[in-house]
């Protein structure tokens, strides 16, 4: 009996990491596919996102609800606000690959250390509190409720945006073939600010529910640095569902991980292991990601 | 000697072993088109490996040799999955790597000290006896000693047909297999190559230095050798020399300038933002660095 | 058929793309020392048909034999070690190497090409490079391109570089040349030395050549033995002669109004 009470509450846990590693990555996996390199900057956007609504809900003290929507708002555009200043002009000057990749860790780099000297290095909390319940065997808080509720709402929303919209259709034709979607008149360049502030918005929307849960600290984004990566690259990049499906997986590999870390003694920071290990697979076995095994693309043996 | 020359000489010696790190760096990714982002993780596992065995009783060569040979196999592993794919992936793979073996080794304090890191390394050069300053420069002349020798395997390498092979990967992969061309084993061997030259690197800055700690690994240190590598000059032997000292330079001189203007700043906090914005400025206005490429020179002509 | 000695034995290969057939169904002989070409419309599966040969895609159903050896889905760099030198239609040679160590590099054997021999026995791979730079520097000779030596491609003209890829693939000691469109875009007079070159090859080296050209007039002087592509498939085969008076070699040209570019 308490061995199923606590599988229950392990999957649940997991369900709820899940929606954080989801959050943190769906913005990401957009952003790669369009852009074609992976922005490393975007981590940060995580902690600012949990930091800007801390100003608004505790700082300036109009409520945590309202500070997280404000948050996503400025984090979106200061999203937006840095694709224009930095990596279009990067890329109007033909910037190669790596350029990008390494303008967005400096970005990254110059943000983080920002956020440290802002806020120096210790760490805060939100005065909302969350209440604890259960739900049959299972412990919960009105947090963690709310961050599974995020994560579908996302999801559901940003796919039924995609394939219903125009707008949505048009950011789709343009990822797979900005050449030809050039041509039937999309003009790329709101498209693309459009993305960014998306990911902007919904990083901050991961982070501050993951801060609500943990803390606040410039380090928030560097935690799920690496769930973040595995998770893009299992789902498929540019994947929304996969980055689901992927997010999910990896909550779920975590958090019975962790059970079977602290039953054999060893610390629970190993969990990193798994992510990295699932990265590796993914790119062994399976590189294009869990999406291509539902759409079936292989061809070239690249 | 005036404290400001040692203060120099120490400052000499810090850029003569990230010369190194950035001449590796240089090798992987300016001659062969490969983007490590797990250099710092290469240097620190060097590090470390060679702290332990010295701390430990065990004589400086096995300490370097063991440093070179963890780091190598750490490089061949870690590339493995990654130089079949996308250099993109490349990138993320090493970088998580990095991630990861930081965090494990910041938790773990039965093999590295955890967060403090190991202290009290014996240095393998030691006049301390005499005074500081000749200690100061038998370190120096120490690590120019061992920059000369990597510099020469690392133009050796690539001024040979090898060095071609390296250059043809970086810019057509497919036109090199078409040509017969090795790719996949060519880019293993650069990895381990390199990876080694960190953890070599990483052996003796520790013996100078001291001591180690898991802030050798993060990612920042491993943006500022990229800095070094690109302002130098990516595909030479002497930019990482050249990048390395102008990037320790600003390091110190930030630190300088700082407590002279009474910048209400912390220094560590104000360099590294700094390096974030000198990454982005580089690859912006000066992705070619300062030294130029130069013919393959594999026979005197 | 030319009765000679089979060299290359493509045998119902095909090629799909997501739903497009871009081989489809192929079968095809080449000769030693003879020269094969391959014409046909855009799209028509041409350069496909060559990668899949050299290797660059692996084939969804067929066999292709080389010298008696099965050498289907096996990778480039194997493909070029047996003896199989393909050029590419738009050039691919390296721009931050000179023109010289562009040609080196398609040599085969080479000793410094091992690292260790690279770092410690300099003068076991010295001595090999001193020959290949003297019979690069031939090959430049021939095409015209020895000024430029110590340069960087960029200097050279579109027809010039195409010389250069083709003096590349020579440098490589083929058995098999797989020439794609190698006077493609490139004036009257070095049209003819390109060609030239070829058949000069051919006579010294006894090499066999498949080259897929689009001007007919070139076809019917420089080949033995023509294949056509329409549409992924072999759609007339025969000698020049009988292949260029062939009606419905026209109609197949002509038809082509919805052109698609080949990837």
């Amino acid at each position: 009996m308490a061995i199923e009470l606590s599988i229950l509450q392990t999957v649940a846990n997991g369900l709820i990491t899940g929606s954080i590693y989801f959050l943190a990555a769906v913005g990401l996996t957009l952003q790669y596919q369009l852009m074609k390199f992976p922005n490393l900057s975007h981590a940060e956007f995580f902690a600012i996102g949990a930091f800007i609504t801390y100003f608004f809900a505790d700082v300036i003290r109009i409520g945590f609800g309202p500070g997280l929507a404000l948050s996503m708002l400025l984090t979106g555009a200061l999203a937006a606000v840095i694709y224009l200043t930095v990596f279009r002009s990067l890329i109007s000057r033909g910037a190669s690959l790596l350029h990008l990749i390494i303008a967005s860790a400096g970005l990254g780099v110059l943000l983080r250390y920002l956020m440290w000297e802002i806020a120096g290095r210790k760490s805060y909390f939100f005065t909302q509190q969350f209440t604890p319940f259960d739900l049959g065997p299972v412990r919960l808080t009105t947090l963690w409720l709310a961050m599974i509720i995020a994560a579908v709402a996302a999801v559901v929303s940003i796919i039924l945006f995609l394939n219903m919209t125009r707008l949505g259709k048009a950011l789709r034709g343009l990822a797979s073939n900005p050449v030809l979607a050039r041509l039937s008149g999309i003009r790329s360049g709101t498209f693309i600010v459009f993305v960014w502030m998306l990911a902007g918005m919904m990083a901050a929307l991961g982070g501050t529910l993951r801060a609500a849960d943990t803390r606040i600290i410039p380090e928030l984004g560097v935690e799920v640095l690496i769930p973040m990566f595995a998770v893009s690259i299992l789902g498929g990049i540019g994947s929304v569902s996969g980055a689901f499906t992927a997010a999910y997986i990896l909550g779920l590999a975590e958090s019975f991980g962790v059970v079977a870390l602290s039953r054999l003694g060893l610390s629970t920071e190993y969990k990193a292991l798994i992510a990295f290990a699932a990265l590796v697979a993914t790119i062994i076995v399976l590189p294009t990601g869990l999406s291509s095994v539902i759409s079936r693309e292989r061809v070239r043996r690249d | 000697m005036t404290n400001i020359d040692l203060f120099i000489l120490d400052g000499l010696i810090t850029a003569g072993y990230f010369a190194i790190l950035a001449l590796s760096l240089n090798i992987e990714y300016g001659y062969s088109g490969l983007i490590d982002f797990g250099k710092a993780a290469f240097f620190a596992l060097g590090a470390y490996t060679s702290a332990i065995l010295t701390t430990t009783g065990y004589p400086a060569v096995i300490a370097v040799l063991m440093a070179m040979a963890v780091a190598g196999l750490g490089g061949l592993a870690i590339s493995i999955p990654a130089i079949r794919v996308r250099s993109d992936y490349l990138a993320i793979i090493t970088l998580v790597f990095a991630e990861t073996i930081r965090v494990i080794l910041k938790n773990e304090s039965w093999i590295a000290g955890g967060v403090l890191g190991i202290r009290g390394i014996p240095p393998m050069i030691d006049l301390r006896g005499i005074s500081y300053e000749a200690h100061l420069a038998g370190q120096a002349f120490f690590v120019l000693i061992l920059f000369t020798i990597f510099a020469i395997v690392g133009w050796l390498l690539t001024n040979s047909p090898f060095g071609r092979i390296l250059r043809a990967i970086r810019e057509d992969e497919l036109a090199s297999s078409v040509y017969g061309k090795y790719n996949t084993a060519a880019k293993a061997v650069v990895f381990g190559v390199a990876s080694a030259m960190a953890g070599a690197a990483g052996s003796f800055y520790s013996q100078y230095v001291g001591f180690v700690s898991p802030d050798l690994f993060i990612l920042a240190i491993t943006l500022q050798i990229w800095i070094m590598s690109i302002l130098g000059g990516p595909a030479t032997i002497l930019g990482g020399l050249a990048g390395a000292v102008l990037v320790t330079s600003i390091n110190r001189g930030t630190r300088i300038l700082k407590d002279y203007l009474n910048l209400p700043l912390d220094a560590n906090n104000l360099m590294f933002i700094l390096t974030g914005a000198l990454l982005v400025l580089v690859v912006t206005f000066k992705p070619t660095g300062i030294l130029k490429e130069g013919r393959i020179r594999s026979v005197r002509r | 058929m030319l009765d000679g000695e089979t060299v290359l034995d493509v045998r119902n290969v095909s090629l799909s793309f997501g739903g497009l057939r871009a081989v489809n169904d192929v079968s095809l002989r080449v000769d030693r020392s003879k020269i094969f070409g391959l014409i046909g419309p855009n799209g028509s599966g041409k350069t496909s048909l060559f990668n899949l040969i050299t290797g660059v895609y692996r084939p969804a159903s067929g066999r292709i034999i080389f010298e008696g050896r099965d050498i289907t889905g096996l990778q480039p760099h194997e493909i070029y070690r047996l003896g199989i030198v393909r050029s590419f239609q738009f050039p691919r040679v390296f721009f931050r190497m000179t023109l010289l160590d562009n040609l080196i590099f398609a040599a085969r054997g080479q000793l410094g090409d091992n690292p260790l021999v690279a770092v410690f026995m300099r003068r076991k791979f010295q001595r090999q490079e001193r020959g290949l730079i003297m019979r690069a520097m031939e090959i430049l000779d021939k095409l015209g391109l020895s000024e430029y030596a110590e340069r960087y491609p960029s200097v050279l003209s579109g027809g010039q570089l195409k010389l250069l890829e083709l003096g590349r693939a020579l440098m490589a000691e083929p058995k098999l040349l797989l020439l794609d469109e190698p006077a493609a875009g490139v004036s009257p007079v070095l049209v003819s030395k390109i060609f030239d070159t070829i058949s000069y090859f051919r006579d010294v080296t006894g090499l066999t050549v498949f080259v897929i050209e689009h001007r007919l007039n070139v076809v019917e002087e420089f080949t033995d033995w023509i294949y056509v592509m329409h549409r992924g498939r072999l759609y007339l085969s025969g000698t020049p002669a009988q292949v260029l008076t062939d009606k419905r070699l026209m109609s197949i040209y002509v038809a082509e109004e919805d052109v698609v570019d080949e990837a």
